[in-house]
Order: C-alpha cells, then sequence, then structure tokens
C-alpha cells in the first residue's frame, strides 16, 4: 500500500505533530481527511526518512483502514462468499473477496461425511 | 508460515517454523481457542506476561487458549514446530473442545478435525486436515496413534 501523508503543525511543547494522511491513490485530495494529533516520542527522528517512515508505519496503516471504513463499498463490488471445490461456474461474473498477504497461506482443509 | 482455512463455523489455523521463531498476534485478531501442538514445543503468554503455557507434542498437545481470547499474544518455540489452532469465528462463540481417541456418540453442535495420521472413524479413513460436522449418533473410532480433536458450539 503507498500512502501520502502531510504534516500541518509541529507541536514543540507536546513533541507532537499533527498530520493528514491517506492513499497516494485516492480520489480524494489529501486536505479533505481529518487530521490527527500524534506523539513523536516514540517515533525515530534521526532524520526525515526514518521519521516518515516511523510516522507511517505507527499512524497510517490504521488511518487508512479507518477511512476505507467510512468511505463504504460501491453496490457493484460487495463480494459474495463463495467457498468448496473450485467450480468456474460459480466463480465466473462473481465479485469475490480475497486478502492481500505474504505471510499467510489458505490452508488445504477437506470436508468428509461420516 | 502461517495458514489458515474458514470451515462454515469455525476456522483452523496453522504455525510452521523453526525453534527459535517468535510469533505475534493482535487482539483483534486472536480468535483461537485451542492450540494442538502436532510437532516440536513452545511457550504461549500474554505480551509482557511473566504467566506463560509451555505445549509440547509429547507431553501437553492439546491447549485450553480461551484465556488469551482478545488479548495480544506472543508464542516462542524451543524446537522445530507444527502447530494448529481451533479458532472461533465470534468471540462471543464460546466452544468446548478435547482430543479424542476411542468411540464416542456426536450429536449436531459438533465438528471433528483429524491433525494428525490416519484415524479410521465409521469406516472412513482420514487424512491430516479433515473435518466433518457430526450428527446424533455413535462414531467408532479406530485411533492408529493420531490426533483428533471434537469441538462442539456452547
Amino acid at each position: 500500500m503507498k500512502v501520502i501523508l502531510k504534516i500541518e503543525e509541529y507541536l514543540r511543547e507536546k513533541n507532537s505533530v499533527v498530520f493528514k494522511t491517506c492513499r497516494l491513490h485516492s480520489h480524494k485530495s489529501i486536505d479533505e481527511f481529518g487530521a490527527k494529533v500524534v506523539s513523536c516520542d516514540d517515533l525515530n527522528m534521526t532524520d526525515c526518512e526514518t521519521f516518515i517512515e516511523s510516522l507511517v508505519n505507527k499512524v497510517s496503516q490504521n488511518r487508512i483502514e479507518t477511512q476505507d471504513e467510512k468511505q463504504g463499498v460501491i453496490e457493484s463490488n460487495k463480494p459474495v462468499e463463495i467457498t468448496g471445490e473450485l467450480d468456474f461456474e460459480k466463480l465466473i461474473g462473481v465479485v469475490v473477496q480475497g486478502r492481500v498477504s505474504k505471510r499467510t497461506r489458505i490452508l488445504k482443509m477437506r470436508r468428509v461425511e461420516l | 508460515m502461517r495458514y489458515n482455512k474458514k470451515c462454515e463455523e469455525f476456522c483452523i489455523c496453522c504455525e510452521v517454523g523453526e525453534a527459535g521463531v517468535i510469533v505475534l498476534e493482535k487482539s483483534t485478531e486472536r480468535l483461537t481457542l485451542y492450540q494442538i501442538i502436532v510437532k516440536g514445543s513452545g511457550k504461549t503468554a500474554k505480551t509482557f506476561d511473566s504467566d506463560y503455557i509451555v505445549g509440547d507434542s509429547h507431553n501437553n498437545n492439546f491447549i485450553d487458549l480461551r484465556k488469551y481470547l482478545g488479548h495480544h499474544t506472543i508464542y516462542e518455540s524451543s524446537k522445530s514446530f507444527l502447530i494448529y489452532g481451533f479458532n472461533t469465528l465470534d468471540p462471543q462463540q464460546d466452544w468446548d473442545g478435547k482430543l479424542i481417541s476411542n468411540s464416542f456418540d456426536g450429536d449436531d453442535k459438533s465438528y471433528l478435525v483429524c491433525f494428525k495420521g490416519n484415524p479410521v472413524i465409521n469406516g472412513v479413513k482420514l487424512k491430516p486436515r479433515d473435518y466433518a460436522k457430526l450428527e446424533n449418533k455413535h462414531y467408532n473410532v479406530t485411533s492408529n496413534n493420531s490426533i483428533v480433536g471434537v469441538f462442539t458450539k456452547l
């Protein structure tokens, strides 16, 4: 996921920043998203790159997930759940949901009748 | 490497790795009720908690982890391992779980999952990762040193 952020203010007395974040490919301007204050106490302030990376890792993902949830899903994108044996007839023309994950794979389970 | 699969009313996860692997799980993803250790050993605990549970494929291979539901957890393997987790889909839905090695009476609120070996149940030879929804009837079990769990919705 590519994200962008915009720091609007540095609150020196609180060592915090006011910032906005969203997806790089968002069709809404970053300025239209709400701002959030986050403490820099546990961020890496060695240089610009490390600070931005640590800020993104600390807050952007959750913020963007929340933004996505609030945005809702358009009717034609709503997925249905299809399980069981692979049958292309069941899949063709149907919107299904997948999860992008490099770490988790699908466990092969088999249902049997006893 | 982590694997998982939703099976109708529950989810089975699986973790495979070497000794010294650390697996962290966020509270929002922590839905494991029971851990089944097929190979190896390791410790499971809430993060920052000195109290932990040692699981071992020889001595303690079926662990009730319901007390960790909804908490951040950490697992550290001490040997190369293969573990499964039985997970609820809804944190409010509790399940009873146990391993079986003898014949038993089933009910329609239960599922049977084979984790290891080739047990023969009602004449059907199972393989690891086979599962079945049970019915209100008797099940004849020949264990053949398998690991088979029965999980019942409460």
